[in-house]
């Protein structure tokens, strides 16, 4: 039996009720009134704001191109990680066509959305790597057009860092809006003329809950909630480097919840005590202080079967194993956004540079789903070609089950090609005699 | 400009408003109450009053009862679905890359623990559907099903039954509609919640699905089924309004649609369809869905046909026209597409193996159909060599205090200071205070 050193006061839940209203009603603004209604909501929120939404490529690339060489360098890096990635990822996906029964050839085709709307999150942090995360994916996944929108705080200009990273990855339009209203503009294809049939990328409730609402009409990647961080250590594994990983989440948001997994006490135990001096050592530990108070939580498990059956129960959106034995771990884990295997490696890592895709499922979104990989801008498709020989056998087949199930229509589309295939053949089940109306 | 020789009077609606509220009035029922809101709405809508989980004697009984051609027949099917999904699932690879020295970044395929298969009952007896679904999920390596279909006087279909239990459901439920949805995605009578529920189903169980979505995956939306006919003027006219006619049965709302460059071809399927209609034992939703919904559409070439299918996103989309390698080339939306005049919607509906659980309402734009793809999660994974730290360290942790995360930089300058101690760096890197 599992039992916590440390327990959340708080689960992750936003006031869904309210944030639902706000979107639907801007939703329904930007139906009924198409791009003027931006227009008004961004002139009421920026003072004397000069009406531009979007910055043309060379404004990109010219506003990018003032951050330093080292930054440039370093988001190149993260860039042809990220890319190299996502390449390796669509080589992992094939296309076949294949003939199961004589002269009934089926085939899988991977076709990209024509269109994908990417959103960069504003907010509290210049989210450079996110525009990377999923315009570059988009881009491997062979996407031919590509809308990124990111919130401006002036209504002016963005962070010239992500300006950087999107003139990097050269999405065909950008755009400066955020939350709902940038949803809005992507699915309704404002200002572009192109509706995203997907649109992906982390961001705020309002983000989250537009991508929720308009679930169906498109596509979207994963459900965005809070950041979440799961460390599996075992004895082995160094406290500190425990502790400033878990820190190293909690400072995402109020809400973000980091869990430590460990068989061992005196791991559990150490880290319990290193974690308010590791947060208060940080330049602002607010945020850090009050996540880890209120949904941070270490739970102590007899041996690591035990510990690999919490984590699928949690099934975290980032997991971290400092542990032995970490080919078992990989085998073992079933229910994960990302792992990060081995102390090597940390969540940053991931989350940054080293080329996997941080955009990841949240709130036991990873039971079902894994993050966002250039499959999701590829559709799984299907085709077929019989030929004449072969429908003697698979019209008939259609015919019958058609006729158990009850649907006589279908069963007489199978029969119009047995009797126009097989004019003079005798069949021993029912096969309907078309009136030749042409 | 594509014209319309025939234009539909009802378009499909995307938002209920009412069946929304229905359905979430259900759930929310039965997330306060549990099992008992699901047996008294059982009871309510299917007169249903015994065990939910039909037993292997019970499935045993009902398959004695299945003729042994029809046996044979589902065999087929079930044969050519499940060939058919495992070399779709061979057709995905996990894999292990070294971009960048001692930087290991790998993707899994995982399947998911358990899946939810929902096969309607209702009007006709959806036997190929519990293969779609059940089997499809088991050659995905799901090691846990659920499968539920509603019961129909004293026990579930007995062809259903069949087809659920070659496909090697684990557990059969007798339950319909959104309290089977619920059931399956919460656990209930089975105590293991799926993880993913799948399945085509009426407008209840389809709002059922959209609205859980989140708490579990779902395959598709699936609205009133579609039909998309691409024809030329070498299409056979008579072929063309038996398909077209075979697809309206579905239901009153089922739209059909011709799409062609010949007015010749298609004035004579106009001209044809009510009389192909009329030879139907049973022709009046056909007659309706064709009258409310049915559209044949005039297009000046073959490029204008492609593009307003792609407008259309439908979810079978037929060819019967010249050069089918320039159609499968060129079309970008649709679920399941047939080639040529010798296959038509109805053999991929029940036998040739491709699924036919597949996006209706232009989601075809942004989703294929049902796919041992849907039932396995593309995860990642990553190892680093203490050496990798150098580079992905250092860029870790500049990237994040350009960013302004402070607290995501002092992770990578622990393992910095950890594994290069000693080392001088011409950056920021933070050093950790020991409290221990």
């Amino acid at each position: 039996m599992s039992t916590y050193l440390k327990k959340a006061i708080k689960t992750p839940e936003t006031d869904e009720r309210e944030t639902q209203k706000i979107v639907e009603r801007i939703l329904e603004d930007v139906r009924s009134n198409g791009e003027e209604a931006y227009l008004r909501h961004y002139g009421a929120k920026f003072k004397d704001w000069d009406q531009k939404l979007i910055l043309t490529k060379e404004e990109v690339a010219e506003r990018g191109a003032t951050i330093p060489e080292q930054e440039k360098e370093d988001l190149k890096f993260a860039y042809d990680q990220v890319y190299g990635f996502a390449v390796k990822q669509k080589e992992s996906l094939l296309e076949f066509e294949t003939e199961l029964y004589p002269g009934v050839t089926l085939g899988q085709r991977l076709i990209p959305c024509n269109c994908a709307g990417c959103y960069i999150p504003g907010g509290l942090f210049a989210h450079a790597a996110s525009a990377i995360m999923s315009i570059a994916t988009a881009k491997a996944a062979g996407v031919p057009f590509v809308v990124a929108v990111s919130p401006s705080h002036d209504g002016k200009t963005i962070n010239p860092a992500i300006l950087y990273a999107v003139s990097l990855c050269d999405p065909d339009v950008f755009m400066m809006m955020g939350a709902t209203h940038a949803i809005a503009a992507m699915a309704y294809g404002h200002f572009t003329g192109k509706p995203a049939d997907v649109i992906v990328g982390p961001g705020n409730r309002f983000v989250a809950e537009a991508k929720r609402i308009l679930f169906g009409q498109i596509g979207i990647d994963v459900f965005a909630g809070p950041t979440e961080t799961l460390v599996l250590a075992d004895k082995t594994a160094d406290p500190y480097i425990v502790a400033v990983d878990l820190m190293s989440q909690a400072e995402h948001g109020y809400d973000s919840p980091v869990w430590l997994v460990t068989d061992s006490k005196e791991v559990g135990e150490k880290v319990l005590a290193l974690m308010p001096k590791v947060i208060a050592a940080l330049p602002n530990p607010e945020v850090a202080e009050i996540s880890w108070r209120d949904y941070g939580e270490i739970v102590l498990c007899a041996d690591r079967e035990e510990m690999a059956k919490v984590n699928d129960d949690y099934a975290a959106e980032h997991v971290q194993v400092i542990a032995e034995d970490l080919d078992w771990w990989l085998k073992k884990l079933v229910n994960y956004g990302s792992l990060f295997l081995g102390e090597g490696c940390t969540v940053p890592y991931g989350d940054k540079t080293s080329g996997t895709n941080h955009i990841l499922p949240t709130k036991k979104a990873a039971r079902y789903s894994g993050g966002l990989s250039v499959g999701k801008f590829i559709k799984t498709v299907t085709y077929q070609k019989v030929n004449k020989e072969a429908n003697r056998k698979i019209a008939a087949v259609a015919s019958r089950i058609s006729r158990i199930e009850g649907m006589e229509g279908h069963a007489r589309a199978a029969d119009v090609r047995l009797r126009k295939y097989f004019p003079d053949e005798k069949f021993d089940f029912e096969v309907y005699d078309h009136k030749p109306y042409v | 400009m594509a014209t319309y020789l025939k234009k539909a009077i009802q378009k499909t609606e995307n938002d209920d408003f009412k069946i929304r509220q229905t359905v979430k009035e259900i759930l929310d029922r039965i997330r306060r109450q549990g099992e008992t809101a699901v047996v008294e709405l059982a009871e309510q809508f299917d007169g249903w009053t015994r065990d939910f989980i039909v037993t292997r004697d019970e499935i045993e009984k009902l398959v004695s009862q299945v003729p042994r051609r029809v046996k044979d027949d589902i065999q087929f099917v079930h044969d050519q679905v499940h060939g058919f999904a495992t070399r779709q699932r061979e057709s995905l690879t996990a894999f292990e890359t070294e971009l960048s020295p001692g930087v290991i970044l790998g993707q899994r395929l995982v399947p998911c623990r358990c899946a939810g298969c929902y096969v309607p009952g209702g009007r006709f007896a959806h036997a190929a559907s519990a293969i779609m679904s059940v089997t499809t999920a088991k050659a995905a390596g799901v090691p846990f099903i659920v499968a539920c279909t509603p019961p129909r006087g004293e026990s579930i279909n007995p062809t259903v039954a069949y087809a659920l239990s070659l496909s090697g459901a684990d557990v059969v439920m007798a339950l319909g509609g959104v309290q089977a949805v619920a059931s399956m995605a919460f656990g209930l009578f089975t105590d293991r919640a799926a993880d993913i529920v799948v399945g085509p189903g009426n407008a209840y169980v389809a709002e059922a699905k959209r609205l859980l979505y989140g708490e579990v995956g779902i395959d598709v939306f699936a609205g009133p089924t579609e039909s998309l006919v691409i024809a030329d003027h070498t299409a056979d006219p008579m072929i063309v309004a038996v398909d077209l006619v075979s697809q309206c049965e579905h239901g009153y709302d089922s739209p059909v649609w011709l799409l062609t460059d010949s007015a010749t071809l298609g004035r004579k399927v106009i001209e044809i369809m009510p009389k192909v209609i009329a030879d139907l034992p049973e022709p009046a939703v056909a007659r309706s869905s064709w009258q409310d919904y049915g559209e044949v559409v005039l297009c000046e070439n073959r490029e204008e046909l492609v593009r307003v299918n792609d407008d259309y996103a439908a979810e079978h989309v037929q060819v019967i026209a010249e050069d089918l390698d320039w159609y499968l080339e060129n079309l970008n939306n649709y679920g399941s597409l047939f080639l040529g005049e010798e296959c038509t919607v109805s053999h991929g509906d029940k036998t040739s193996g491709t699924n036919h659980i597949l996006p209706t309402r232009k989601a075809a734009r942004y989703s294929g159909g049902l796919n041992v793809g849907k039932f396995i999660k593309v995860l990642t994974y990553q190892k680093l060599s203490k050496e990798a730290n150098r580079t992905i360290g250092a860029v870790a942790s500049r990237i994040s205090r350009y960013e302004g995360m402070e607290g995501h930089a002092r992770a990578a300058d622990i393992r910095l200071r950890k594994y290069f101690p000693g080392e001088a760096f011409d950056f920021e890197v933070y050093n950790q205070k020991f409290y221990l």
